[in-house]
């Protein structure tokens, strides 16, 4: 075994050493068919640096990162994976490895690297460099008088070279960003504008450039390389807000390699009570589509959808929706995009998304989405991430993390107050109510809801008071049922503070 | 390509949108209701790495003409009715807060606060943040109802 390959799960040594010092603890780790990537990471939080690991599987390849960041004098310091980024009329970011320095001002920002730079590989379950290049970096930014803010970066990796300037100005109701220069040794310029010259009308143009690095098979399934991709996005439009009608006109122009596309939207959108009608179309040099969503909000958590789809001669109806809770969130919709990059079909490309979020107990979350790509093929995502408190302490102090999910529709209640030997009522006395953790406001009251007339434990947690000291129970009762809300009687607890 | 730009375009979105939509402790920080109607919610946020409790308070409020405000009781003209009072939101997750409200006279206006606390103290100070959520009631449209009230009841012109 080589050496680099042994560098990964020294990392991980490293990480799992650490946690026994740590105060916070953050566990991720997910899989994706979509981003092409599977893997993990562990962030640490001391009380005055933050240790970041991750590592994975990425295009095929083992990859992995590692970072410290702290602050040293009045500069905050990262050792390992960070980068430099201009977001400023570019959204660029430079991966890099090795020691980069931040010290900020009252208006001015200064970011000085040294080290090796790469290929960045950030997914939300874990980030990773790859470096290969020598590379050293600068970026000030600076807010100046009348609305200007000012930056600039100039980067060396390899023998390729990064400098490009950009402004913001933003002044009433306009709002313009340009940054021009050479990035990586090629001419780079970007700039957009928009201006809202009354209240219910807006107008925009920009121009982006973007560059890909793409994964080219030399010969299938054995060898790969990487293929710089530059494309550039043009668009022109404008938006108009009528009398709770909304339209929308724009025109797009996108150039990848030799491949050169155009398009233009126009778009309607209305929204009667609780119904939302928007209806877009969509046409290229390929023909024009038509995509109508029409959203009813049945409740505050359930809405559905119908999407009525017109392209190439061909009509299609879907349905889709979305379900909100406080511990899952649901929804199937459409997104359209624009991919310059898209021979022979229409620029203007439906992806059809799923996507199911859970959150746990013990601060844990968990995502799954499915996109049904243009060519019918189906990409997956599965992720999740977990807090705890170190050494590895997951959860709450009670052990009770379980979301409240009832709702005005619970015909039943319990309702209760903590009072003090005094009779003073406690604020932030936390009672235990069947499942449920209820805290107590300020005049010392607490209720929790129920749908069904079963009486519940009831238990005063003295540990998890938001109040500060040490407090024990005088009297409180074991179990209590849920009255109707208009006719509950007010359960009495009685505390005491140990001093 | 098509996969690798939509990659590419999953990651900018990930990156730079995601951290955007967590930048708040409770949304919306304001909420308007037309023609006497209230059936809302907000949400709050724990933005925190370890789990929080948050309990939820009414008021009634005024402001005066040079724009001070003044929480006070609420009022006993105004009936709010909560899905909960109280939650304890894991790190970095979210709880949502349901809400009727019915007023004796139109227009109306109240704030929720929500007293965002971390884990009990034994010893030294327990350390609590306010983040309100205020609604403005009115007995025609919704749109604009908040201005309306700020420049018919507060005298609020700026």
């Amino acid at each position: 075994m080589t050496a680099r390959p042994l560098f990964p799960f020294l990392l991980l040594l490293l990480a799992l050493m650490s946690t026994s010092q740590a105060q916070f603890i953050e566990l991720k780790g997910g899989d994706s068919s979509l981003f092409d990537a599977g893997g993990g990471g562990v962030v640490l939080h001391f009380p005055n640096t933050t240790e970041t690991f991750g590592a994975g599987i990425a295009g095929g390849h083992l990859q992995f990162g590692a970072s410290s960041a702290f602050d040293w004098n009045q500069w905050h310091l990262t050792a390992g994976d960070d980068y430099l980024g201009l977001t400023v009329g570019t959204g660029l970011a430079v991966p890099l490895r090795g020691l980069t320095g931040e010290r900020k001002w009252k208006k001015q920002t200064l970011t000085v690297f040294s080290g090796a730079a790469g290929q960045f590989y950030s997914f939300p379950y874990f980030s990773a460099t790859s470096v290969n290049h020598f590379g050293t970096g600068v970026l000030y930014q600076s807010k100046l008088p009348h609305g200007l803010e000012f930056s600039t970066m100039a980067v060396h990796v390899g023998s390729q070279y990064t400098a490009i300037g950009a402004l913001h100005y933003l002044w009433k109701e306009l709002d313009a960003s340009g940054a021009v220069g050479l990035l990586q040794s090629q001419p780079f310029g970007n700039g957009s504008i928009s201006y809202k010259p009354i209240k219910s009308l807006s107008f925009f143009a920009t121009r982006q450039n973007y560059f890909f690095d793409v994964q080219q098979a030399l010969t299938a399934g054995t060898s790969s390389s990487l293929v710089q991709e530059e494309s550039t996005i043009s668009s022109v439009g404008g938006s108009a807000n009528l009398r709770g009608l909304s339209l929308s006109a724009s025109t797009l122009t996108g150039t990848s390699g030799a491949n050169q596309v155009s398009g233009q939207t126009f778009g309607g959108a209305i929204h009667p009570g609780p119904l939302a009608i928007t209806s877009n179309y969509y046409r290229s040099a390929h023909g024009g589509s038509l995509t109508s969503a029409f959203t009813e909000k049945l409740t505050r958590r359930w809405s559905v959808s119908q999407f009525l789809l017109y392209s190439q001669g061909k009509w299609s109806l879907n349905y889709g929706g979305s379900f909100t809770s406080n511990r899952l969130t649901t929804s199937v919709g459409y997104i359209t995009s624009f991919v310059p990059d898209s021979p022979g079909v229409s620029p203007f490309q439906q992806t059809i998304s799923v996507s199911m979020t859970w959150q746990l107990p013990h601060s844990t979350t968990v995502t799954l989405a499915t996109n049904t790509l243009p060519n019918g093929a189906v990409r997956w995502s599965t992720y999740g991430n977990s807090y705890a408190r170190g050494p590895l302490q997951f959860g709450d102090v009670a052990g009770q993390s379980r979301i409240d999910e009832t709702t005005l529709t619970a015909k039943f209640i319990i309702r209760g107050i903590v009072n003090d030997l005094s009779g003073t009522p406690v604020a932030g006395a936390a009672i235990l109510v069947g499942k449920e953790t209820a805290f107590t406001d300020s005049d010392g009251t607490f209720f929790v809801r129920f749908r069904k007339k079963n009486a519940v434990p009831i238990k005063v947690v003295a540990g998890d008071f938001r109040a500060p000291g040490n407090w024990h129970v005088i009297s409180a009762p074991d179990m209590v049922t849920p009255e109707p809300q208009d006719k509950a009687s007010v359960v009495n607890i009685v505390v005491s503070q140990v001093v | 390509m098509t996969r690798e730009l939509l990659k590419h375009v999953y990651v900018f979105l990930l990156l730079f949108v995601g951290p955007a939509l967590q930048a708040q402790g409770i949304a919306p920080i304001i909420s308007e209701y037309g023609h006497g109607k209230v059936n809302g919610s907000f949400t709050v946020m724990n933005n925190f790495l370890e789990p929080v409790s948050v309990v939820i308070q009414k008021y009634s409020f005024s402001v005066n003409p040079e724009g001070k405000s003044t929480i006070r009781q609420l009022d006993p003209s105004i009936h709010i009715e909560l899905d909960s009072m109280s939650a304890r939101i894991g790190a970095k997750q979210q709880h949502e807060f349901a809400y009727k409200v019915k007023c004796d006279t139109l227009p109306c206006w109240g704030t929720f606060n929500a007293s965002i606390s971390g884990a009990h103290v034994s010893n030294g100070i327990g350390l609590v943040m306010i983040v309100p959520h205020t609604f403005y009631v009115c007995q025609d449209k919704q749109t604009g109802c908040r201005d309306r009230i700020r420049h018919g009841a507060f005298h609020l012109y700026k």
